[in-house]
Formats: structure tokens, C-alpha cells, sequence
């Protein structure tokens, strides 16, 4: 099994953010999470990357048990993320913001005595040059537009050389056209690089367009998940989510 | 004229090496003993600038470090008679070790609570060395502390200094531009991103934190025989304060900040202190100036009045 979680839980005072989630993905799937605000979709990205310690439950990947891992063991694993509020390094330049991610996957984040700039050049520009980002490589973070913003937000996540990539919201905030650029991009990237790519998006016709397999999530539980076409013909997701659109 | 700017530009370095060793050549003995103590102070203000302009992290604790430094260094020479140069390497030591100790408890915490613990680290150390009378001398400090005859005149002494001085400075650039260095900037920047890109924070923080600490202790091993002394007073928070403005006043952003920090705020205590006792005012003067004109700093400054001089932020 690749990824799969386990009755995870989360409650924040009384309030039951992330229920029972049992789910599973497959290596190479594109999968959504969708879900009205407050569904829990962002808390269970929490969970599974530790940014939350959950309440009860497991996730494995790859075989192993990785609930009491701390998030950098996770990162080193193979998990990356990408946020939904761009998160990214305002004071440094866009080829350095990706630089680190390559640097620290390598395990090479402690070393002191050679110089940064010369190494992981190559594979720095490449990723840079996958998101389009290459003409700005030397601009700082804070500089870039909000589009380029949450691109150079994919580059960084990309730089941990990910086999999951969980991504929330990739597309929020963004213009329609940038929205469908965006999606096209993760595509590609998911092809070309054989990532598995888990996202939660709140736009259906992106959600509909790109995602292999569907998981609705309504108050932290899981109410339904499926191909596509099964969400859509499903009553229960028209009525609580489809229906609100 | 068309060869000689690109050469300055790249090569400014060069000169200013040049410059501290010709420079004093012309000064008399009391100015050569001011420039001794810029060099210190220099060491001082880039042990803060390591944490605060690299890190993020400001702290009010450095002085502990100076201090255990020099007491370190004041201890071995009057208690052992051990040759001096290992008698500074101890003191570094001491200072170093106290750091890593210290580190443990600071690097827990971010922000206002990190500095807050700086504090309190600073006060203990402090306090401990204040009261210990019998080993530490308590408030007499330590006397007589003579370097060995050939560095006891100033101007041996000021290049004794320049020495160590540069080759810190060397060591200070290398690993600021290291896969580290990228870390901590990156901790400075954004934290909660760091972790989620697969940095061990804690870690790099800590390391961080020993080598500013040892920074400070080999500025506090120089200071000790430089005054012929040492007092419970180094390691005070107000000593801190001291190498908090020479970073804030040079620029904290830049690795030639806490040095031109060091140069102004002495020079300027050794020429104002000459005609009025009031110098306190004076500094609280220039600070609110240079937070509410110039919050980068004087190279700060002049790097926003020339755009497209280096990278900003470094």
C-alpha cells in the first residue's frame, strides 16, 4: 500500500475537525479532497505531515508506520506539501528557495565549509525551468507576483524531490487562466516526475478536469470517495456540496 | 581610471586589510588602542549579528558569552600560568561550552521569548559569577592579567587582534555562504516552512547559537588582557546591549554591518567621552535616529541609495 490512513482524528475544544478518516491512495494517482469550508481538508494535510499532532489514529507510507514521525523524517520520506497560503522565503531569491529544498533532501543542509551557490545547480534550474520560473531565478520571493508566488510555492515542494505531494489549495487566489495553467502544470509534473499527487481544491471544474480519484469530506468524515463519475451521480455529495456551488 | 573602479569594486577587501594594517601606523598610542578595541567590539557585534541579522532571533544574552570567555581566559592565566595563546583557546572553550549548555534551553523558544531567555541566561550567568566570591573573585573581578611581553605593547597587540579579527571575519563569510548559512537564512525567513522542507531547526539553531557564542567568547579572551582585566560586569545585559547597537547601528542584513557598527559606535564613545560625561545620552540619540530613518542600518542605507549593489538581504 502506498498511503493510507487509519481512523485519524483530530478535535480542536469540542469541535470534531477530522473524524474516523480512513483513506487510501495508490502510487501514481492524482487524487482530490473536496469538501465545503471547514470540511477538515487542511486539518487532515496537517495531520498527515505533523504540523498537528492527530488525536488517534495511523498513517502509513510505503509500509511504515509514520504517525509519531517529526515532519522533517516525513519530508525526508518522500511527503512533501505545498500550503494554501503562499509560505514561502520573502528574502531570498527564487533560485535559493527551491536550492533549499534539493540541499536539505541530500542532507547536505549542516555542511559549513563549501560554498552554497555551486552545488545542485543543474537540478535547481531544472525544477525551475518545469514551474516557469527560470527568468525569475535571481529575484527575491517577496518581488514576485501572487501567481508566481504559489508557482515558486510548487518549486519548493518539487525541490524535496517528493513521490506524494500533498498540495492545498494550489490554485487559490489565482486568475481563471493562471487556475487551468496551474492545473496543467501539476499534471505534467505528476507525469513526468511519476508523482502521486493529493490536492484539495475548492473550484469543481478543476477538480473534475484533472483528479483520477475523488474524496469528499463533510464535517471530517469521509461521506464518499470514488472515480469522478461516481462523486457527480452521487445524491448525498450533490445535496451537502454540489448543491452549494 | 577605467581599470582602477571595477578593481575597487571587486577588490575593496584588499584595501581595507591593507588599511588596518598601514592605518595605525600613523595613529598615536590612544587611538591605536581605540582601533584594538573596534576589533573586539567588531567580534562582539557579529557573535549578535550571527543570530539576529542571520537567524532571526534576537538576543539579549551575548555578553554571557564574552564573559565566561574572558573569565575563562582571566582564570587559566592567573590560576594555572598556562602559556596564553591556550589560555585564549580555553577561555574559547569555556565560553563555547557555555553556549551549548545555554543553547539547549534558548533555541526551544522563537521570537520575543527567545530574547527573553537571552536575558535570563545573560542575568544567571551573571549573577552566578557576581556571587561566587571564592572562585570567581566576586565583584573585584580579576587583576593583573598581563599578555606575554612581546604582545604588551599596543601596537603588538592591535595586530595580534587584527590577526584573529580577519581570520574570523574569513571563517564568518564561508560558512554564512554555506548550505548553513542558506539554512538559517531560510529558519530567518520562515519557519514553519523550513521545518516542512525537511530542515532539523532545533539543530541548526543550536549550532548556530555555539558558534555566536564562541564568537563572543573569543571577542571576551581578547578583551581580557586588553584591560589587563576582568569584571562581572562583561557579562551583564547591558554589555549585550552594546553589541546589539553596533549590529542594528551597521546594518544587520550584511555581513560588513556589525563591523561598521563596531568602527562607529567606539570611535564615536572614545571622541565624545573626551568633552562631555553625557555619552549615554548621546547613543540614545543615535539609536532613535537610525530606527526611525534608517531601520537597515547605515549599510542599509547605502545599499538602498545605490540599488543593484548586491543582494539585499545579505
Amino acid at each position: 500500500m502506498f498511503f493510507k490512513t487509519e481512523k485519524l482524528s483530530k478535535a480542536f475544544g469540542g469541535v470534531q475537525a477530522v473524524h474516523r478518516v480512513d483513506l487510501e491512495i495508490e502510487r501514481g494517482d492524482i487524487c482530490a479532497l473536496i469538501g465545503p469550508n471547514g470540511a477538515g481538508k487542511t486539518t487532515f494535510f496537517n495531520l498527515v505531515t505533523k504540523y498537528f499532532e492527530p488525536d488517534e489514529g495511523r498513517v502509513f507510507f510505503k509500509g511504515e508506520d509514520i504517525t509519531r514521525l517529526p515532519p522533517q523524517e516525513i519530508c525526508k520520506r518522500g511527503i512533501a506539501r505545498s500550503f494554501q497560503k503562499v509560505n514561502i522565503y520573502p528574502k531570498l531569491t527564487v533560485f535559493e528557495s527551491v536550492q533549499m529544498s534539493l540541499l536539505s533532501q541530500k542532507g547536505e543542509s549542516l555542511r559549513m565549509f563549501r560554498s552554497a551557490k555551486s552545488m545542485l545547480r543543474e537540478e535547481t534550474y531544472e525544477i525551475l525551468n518545469h514551474v516557469g520560473l527560470i527568468e525569475h531565478a535571481d529575484i527575491l520571493g517577496d518581488a514576485l507576483s501572487h501567481g508566481d508566488k504559489k508557482r515558486l510555492e510548487v518549486a519548493i515542494t518539487l525541490g524535496n524531490e517528493p513521490e506524494l505531494m500533498l498540495m492545498d489549495e494550489p490554485t487559490a487566489g489565482m486568475a481563471p487562466e493562471e487556475t487551468s495553467a496551474t492545473m496543467e502544470l501539476i499534471g505534467q509534473l505528476a507525469e513526468q516526475r511519476g508523482l502521486t499527487v493529493f490536492f484539495t481544491e475548492h473550484d469543481m471544474s478543476v477538480v473534475f478536469g484533472i483528479a483520477k480519484k475523488i474524496i469528499v469530506l463533510h464535517q471530517g468524515s469521509i461521506i464518499c470517495q470514488g472515480k469522478p463519475e461516481e462523486i457527480r451521480a452521487n445524491e448525498q455529495v450533490q445535496k451537502i456540496y454540489l448543491g452549494e456551488e | 581610471m577605467e581599470k582602477i573602479l571595477p578593481f575597487l569594486k571587486s577588490k575593496w577587501w584588499l584595501l581595507l586589510i591593507l588599511f588596518s594594517i598601514v592605518g595605525p601606523l600613523a595613529l598615536g598610542t590612544f587611538w591605536v588602542h581605540v582601533a584594538t578595541e573596534v576589533l573586539i567590539m567588531a567580534l562582539f557585534a557579529m557573535s549578535f549579528n550571527i543570530l539576529y541579522g542571520h537567524m532571526g532571533q534576537l538576543s539579549f544574552g551575548q555578553a554571557a558569552f564574552f564573559g565566561t570567555g574572558a573569565y575563562g581566559a582571566a582564570m587559566m592565566m592567573t590560576k594555572t600560568g598556562a602559556p596564553f595563546l591556550v589560555c585564549l583557546l580555553a577561555g574559547t572553550l569555556v565560553g563555547g561550552l557555555w553556549a551549548l549548555i545555554t543553547g539547549y534551553l534558548c533555541i526551544r523558544l522563537a521570537g520575543i521569548y527567545f530574547a527573553i531567555m537571552t536575558v535570563v541566561v545573560s542575568q544567571s550567568t551573571f549573577y552566578i559569577i557576581f556571587n561566587w566570591y571564592s572562585f570567581t573573585g566576586g565583584d573585584n573581578g580579576i587583576q593583573g592579567l598581563l599578555p606575554p611581553p612581546v604582545l604588551q605593547g599596543p601596537f603588538a597587540y592591535y595586530y595580534f587582534s587584527l590577526a584573529i579579527v580577519i581570520t574570523a571575519i574569513i571563517i564568518y563569510r564561508v560558512i554564512l555562504n554555506s548550505p548553513f548559512g542558506l539554512s538559517l537564512y531560510c529558519i530567518r525567513d520562515n519557519i514553519d516552512r523550513s521545518i516542512f522542507v525537511g530542515i532539523k531547526v532545533r539543530r541548526h539553531m543550536h549550532i548556530a547559537f555555539v558558534i555566536a557564542g564562541i564568537y563572543a567568547a573569543t571577542a571576551g579572551v581578547l578583551f581580557a588582557p586588553f584591560k589587563r582585566s576582568v569584571v562581572p560586569h562583561m557579562c551583564d545585559w547591558t554589555t549585550s546591549g552594546n553589541a546589539v547597537f553596533m549590529g542594528v547601528l551597521g546594518g544587520v542584513y550584511h555581513l560588513g554591518g556589525p563591523i561598521l557598527g563596531a568602527v562607529v559606535w567606539t570611535f564615536l564613545d572614545a571622541f565624545v567621552t573626551g568633552f562631555t560625561e553625557y555619552w549615554p545620552i548621546i547613543v540614545g540619540f543615535i539609536l532613535l535616529l537610525v530606527i526611525l530613518y534608517m531601520p537597515g542600518g547605515i549599510l542599509g542605507l547605502l545599499y538602498q541609495k545605490f540599488k543593484g549593489l548586491r543582494h539585499p538581504a545579505k
